[in-house]
Order: structure tokens, then sequence, then C-alpha cells
């Protein structure tokens, strides 16, 4: 008796021990959970703020219904491969959650901003496609070289990849307006591109080329695809300098759309007109909205720049950025005159612009041979889709457009002088 | 949850201890009955994440340690300040604090090389900088819990003095990633 009493004692301390913690085997992520993030506020500066994740189901593997995030990725197939996150973090005493190493901090507010532009897509209607594919550090080369410091939306993957950063600014992936960038990318693919590829390819002088290449170039307007489809525009049959140069155009035309809507996407998310430059200074001056409009490139302008060979990511982003300025200054201007609030009055330039790609996509569609699409098709669908415009409004957009055929007015502009 | 884990390992102290002199013979006279160490060291720990990636900690510790008889209480602590990546725009600070209690107990409490077994349990307390432009955060983290078992061996030169090396197996809050092992390398004053 006096042995098995001893026995029972020899075992006592391993079951306090265990009992005491019991309650650690139970695993549950708190819901919603809170997390304390770099966060931009409006001067465009950045703070810590507690956020709260409302669809995150587990803290530590980044899972969620929204994204499928995963480490230095390749793209594979239609998707991308590579291992899934595992963040480090601790909780506070109210339980918010605190990364404990630079990475883990990048991830969760990556992810975060990705949850509240899926709530401002659904606030919206915007038709964007999730879950999305999301690579942080991944790997991607453009040729030879290692692409650094970008971030890019891959249509065929459904993917936006951000690539290593090395610079000593703020990571694109902590940056919101970036996100909201590349996040538009696939809103544009889907109003867009989609579906007007197969379209695309019954004219005449798309034929040369392959499904497989417009998949790609109309698929995804990413400039690492750049070299592929120069490779495959080179034709011996008569007249494919012509059908090289039109292509050329279109692909320019809807690439300047696609990014300059993406850098008003990216303000019309964080209120900053000027995000870009907390991680990419160099970019400041070429990118950034609160500027005056300059007048907006014609038809003829654009053929005339493809003809003289200049850099073509430089033309589409300059092209982009005349329209992303003119329809900021539009939207300041509206505001003055409604006397909204800010927030409200990005949100109808927003419902404005997406309801003004649906009519860039149908005229892509309705393209015939022998035409081209207008560099002004965008501003035209846009002043048709703004409700209400004034005549001050009008005088706005007639002040940048060129006194050219190529702006269709809308019938209460026509009534003020121009 | 520390004073509350720090408790029960004495709890089980007094238990064992009150378990094992029903079973052993009580130490000769000649035999030292009571004794006590004061160590520094390294002590290493090893342990997989769930990305199954090998990590390495170092924290200098401390040990204050009573024994009596076979029997010995050491209390530990171990603090450690460690920079993860980052830049000059975006970065995180994070140091650890470790504190602990330790059962041991030798069946050669006296002679020059006493191995031994020990259990015991403490709390890691992790604090976090993070720095974002010219803002700066310190958070405190709660404070872990875990559990653990050992075989170590302590010799005794010169008298006094000591040196002490133990290998651990230390469960904390037995999540899936599976156990850390600690290795304790420590020297110091032995009474």
């Amino acid at each position: 008796m006096r042995e098995l009493t001893g026995k029972l004692l020899i075992l006592l301390p391993f079951f306090f021990i265990l009992s005491a913690c019991e309650k650690l085997f139970e695993k549950a992520t708190p819901k919603p959970v809170m997390a304390r993030l770099p966060w931009p506020t409006a001067d465009g500066s950045y703070h810590f703020q507690d956020i709260e994740l409302r669809q995150l189901k587990d803290v530590a593997h980044l899972q969620s219904d929204l994204v499928s995030i995963y480490e230095s990725p390749v793209p594979f197939q239609d998707g991308l491969s590579g291992s899934g996150p595992y963040l480090q973090y601790i909780q506070d005493a109210d339980g918010v959650v605190i990364p404990t190493d630079a990475k883990s901090l990048q991830l969760l507010s990556l992810y975060a901003h990705l949850e509240k532009l899926y709530d401002l897509d659904l606030q919206l209607g915007t038709q964007a496609s999730w879950p999305l594919n999301v690579g942080f550090e991944a790997n991607f080369t453009r040729g030879e070289e290692k692409v650094e410091n970008n971030a890019l939306y891959i249509a065929s993957n459904n993917a936006l990849l951000f690539v290593p950063f090395q610079q000593p600014d703020l990571p694109l992936a902590v940056n919101a307006g970036v996100i909201g960038h590349e996040h538009f990318h696939s809103i544009f693919y889907k109003k867009v591109l989609e579906g007007s590829v197969e379209q695309l390819l019954e004219y005449q002088f798309l034929e040369a080329h392959t499904v497989a290449f417009f998949k790609r170039v109309f698929g995804s307007m990413s400039a690492a695809l750049e070299p592929m489809s120069k490779e495959e525009t080179v034709s011996t049959e008569p007249g494919a300098e012509e059908k090289k140069l039109r292509l050329e155009y279109l692909r320019n035309i809807i690439r300047g759309f696609n990014e300059g809507m993406a850098d008003l996407w990216g303000w019309i998310y964080t209120d900053n007109a000027d995000f870009i430059s907390a991680s990419l200074p160099q970019m400041k001056t070429a990118r950034k909205l609160d500027v005056l409009p300059v007048l907006l490139s014609t038809t003829d302008d654009k053929m005339l720049e493809i003809a003289t060979k200049r850099d073509p990511i430089e033309r589409a982003y300059n092209f982009g950025t005349q329209y992303s300025r003119l329809f900021k200054g539009f939207s300041d201007l509206r505001a003055k005159r409604l006397g909204t609030e800010k927030q409200a009055t990005r949100m109808e330039l927003a419902k404005t612009l997406l309801q003004s790609l649906d009519g860039v996509k149908a005229e892509i569609v309705a393209l015939k041979a022998d035409q081209t699409l207008s560099s002004y098709s965008l501003l035209n669908h846009f002043v048709e889709a703004i409700p209400e415009i004034s005549p001050e409004e009008c005088r706005y957009f007639a002040t940048y457009a060129q006194k050219t055929a190529e702006f269709k007015s809308p019938q209460p502009c026509q009534e003020t002088p121009r | 949850m520390k004073l509350k884990i720090i408790s029960l390992v004495l709890l089980s102290a007094t238990a064992g201890f009150a378990a094992s002199t029903s079973e052993i013979v009580a130490p000769t006279p000649e035999k030292k009955i009571f004794s006590a160490e004061l160590l520094t060291g390294i002590t290493n720990e090893f342990r997989r994440d769930e990305t199954q990636n090998l990590v390495v900690t170092s924290p200098q510790s401390y040990s204050l340690g009573i024994g009596y008889g076979s029997w010995m209480i050491t209390g530990e602590r171990s603090s450690q300040d460690r920079r993860f990546s980052g830049n000059t725009s975006l970065n995180v600070t994070t140091a650890q604090k470790d504190e602990s209690a330790w059962v041991s107990w030798a069946p050669t409490p006296s002679s020059q090389w006493r191995p031994y077994l020990s259990f015991g349990g403490g709390t890691l307390k992790t604090s976090v900088d993070s720095q974002i432009d010219s803002e700066k955060i310190s958070v405190e983290g709660k404070e872990l819990p875990y559990v653990g078992v050992g075989f170590g061996v302590r010799a005794v030169f010169l008298r006094f003095f000591e040196i002490k090396t133990e290998i651990r197996i230390v469960n904390r809050e037995f999540t899936e990633v599976g156990p850390a092992v600690r290795l304790l390398g420590s020297v110091g004053f032995s009474l």
C-alpha cells in the first residue's frame, strides 16, 4: 500500500503540470482577428493601427477564402507553385496580433489590404475574380534578369506577384496604393479584356497571330511578357508591318488605360494621390496624380509615338497618367461643386469608371478590321457615364481634350460653348 | 500564470520528495545534505517551425539552485535580443525573456560527477518593437507557458567550482510544431 502511494505521488507532479496547461490544447483563432499593422493615413504617411480582419481563418498560415498566398512562388499552369506562408507573431494582452518579424508584418499587411479591397469590390460590384492567387517575394525573371522592386498582375494565373523589394523605402507589399493598383488590373481584365480576346481573333489584321499569343497579350498587360510578344509579332507576310503597328497601337492604348486607371484605383482606395513615392520615390514626378493634367494624346499622337519606337512601357504609363490625372482633377472639381465628402466622391468616381469600362469593352468587341480604337475611347465613355454633368465639368474636359472629332462630348456638354 | 507554474513545480518537488523519502534510505551523516549553486551559461534551443526550417536561439542564462539530498530546485532566467529582417522604413526587433523553475534528482549527490534527471516549466515572454518610418511601437506579448524534462550532469571541481550540462525536451504551447530541444552549458559556484 505504501509502495503504491509512493508511485502515485511520483506521478502527481506530471498530472499537475499537464492539468495546468490543459487549456493550451484548445487551438482557436480569434474571429474576427485584430492585427496591429502599418496603415496609411489621409496625409499619405503610415502609422500603426489595429485593423480588423474578418475573413482570416488561420493567422499563422494566412488562410482565407479570399486569397491563396505563396512565398517565393513561380507561375505554374493557371496558378502559382510555392510554399504557403508561416507567420511569426505574438498576441498582446488584448489578443491583438503583433507580427514578430518584418516578413510576417508585410504578409499580414498585404492580406489585410486585399481583404479591404474585397470589401470595396463588393460595395462597387466590380465583378473582380476572387479568390486571388498572391505571390510574396515571387521569383520572376524578364529575359535573363531577375525582376526586383516591382509588383505585377498575371491574368492567366489570376495572380498578384510581389517580387523581392531591395530599396530602403516602404515595401510594396505594405503600400496600400500599390496593392490597390495591382488589384485593379484584375478588375480591368474581367471588365475589358476577358471575353474580348476571342472576338478580336475574328478580325483579319490579327489573324497572323496565335490564340496563345493573344491570350498572353490581352490576358495580361504585364511588362514581364513584353519579350515574348515581341518575338511572336515577327512576320514576313505582305502588310505585316502595318498589322504590327496597329496591334502595337491597340496594345499600347489598352495598356495605357489599364495602368492609368490602376493608379486612379490606388488613389480611390487610399485617398493618397502620391502613394507610389512612399515605395518608389524615383517615380514621384511621373506618377503622382495631384498635378494639373495635360492635353490628352490623340490617336495620331499615339501612332506617331509608336512609329518613333519610344519605350513601350514608358509610352503606356505616360498615356495612362494623362488619364488618371484628368479623372482625379475632375473628381476634385466635382467634390468642390457638390460639397460631398471625399470618400463619397471617390466612390462615385469608381462607379463611373467601371461603367465607362463596359463601354470601352463593347467598342473593342465591335472593332472592324479597318478600324482602330480611339485614344479618346475611355474619355468619351467616362464623360457619358457621369451622372448630371455640369457645364463647368464639361468645360473642364473640353480644356484637356484636343480640338479633335475624337472627343464626343455628350448632349449636356454640347449645349455649353467650348 | 508564471506564479502558478512555479508554485506547481514547487508542489511537485515537495510531492516527489515525499515519495522518494518513503523509498530512499536517508543520506549518511558524512554526505552533504544541503547544497546550492549559482551558474551562468548559454541555453541553445533547437526547434523546427511549421515550414520545417530549423530555428536556433542561444540566449545567455543565469540560474540559482538550492538542494536537499538528491533533490535540487533551480530557478533560471534568460534573455535575448534578436533583430529580424527589415529595412530603414519598416523593421521589427524582438526581445525574449524566459523564466523557469526546474526540479532535479541526482542519485549520487555528493560525488564529483553527478548525473541527474530533471523536470520543470516556465514562461516565455516576447516583446516586439515595430517601426514604420519615424513611428515606433513597443508591445509586450503574453507569457507563454511551457513544460519540459531533461537529463544532465553536474561536475564539481576544486570543491566550489561547478560545470553543468543538460539536454532538455521542452514542449511550448503544445503546438503541432513539436517539442524543442535545449542544450544547456553553464559554469559557476557550488556550495
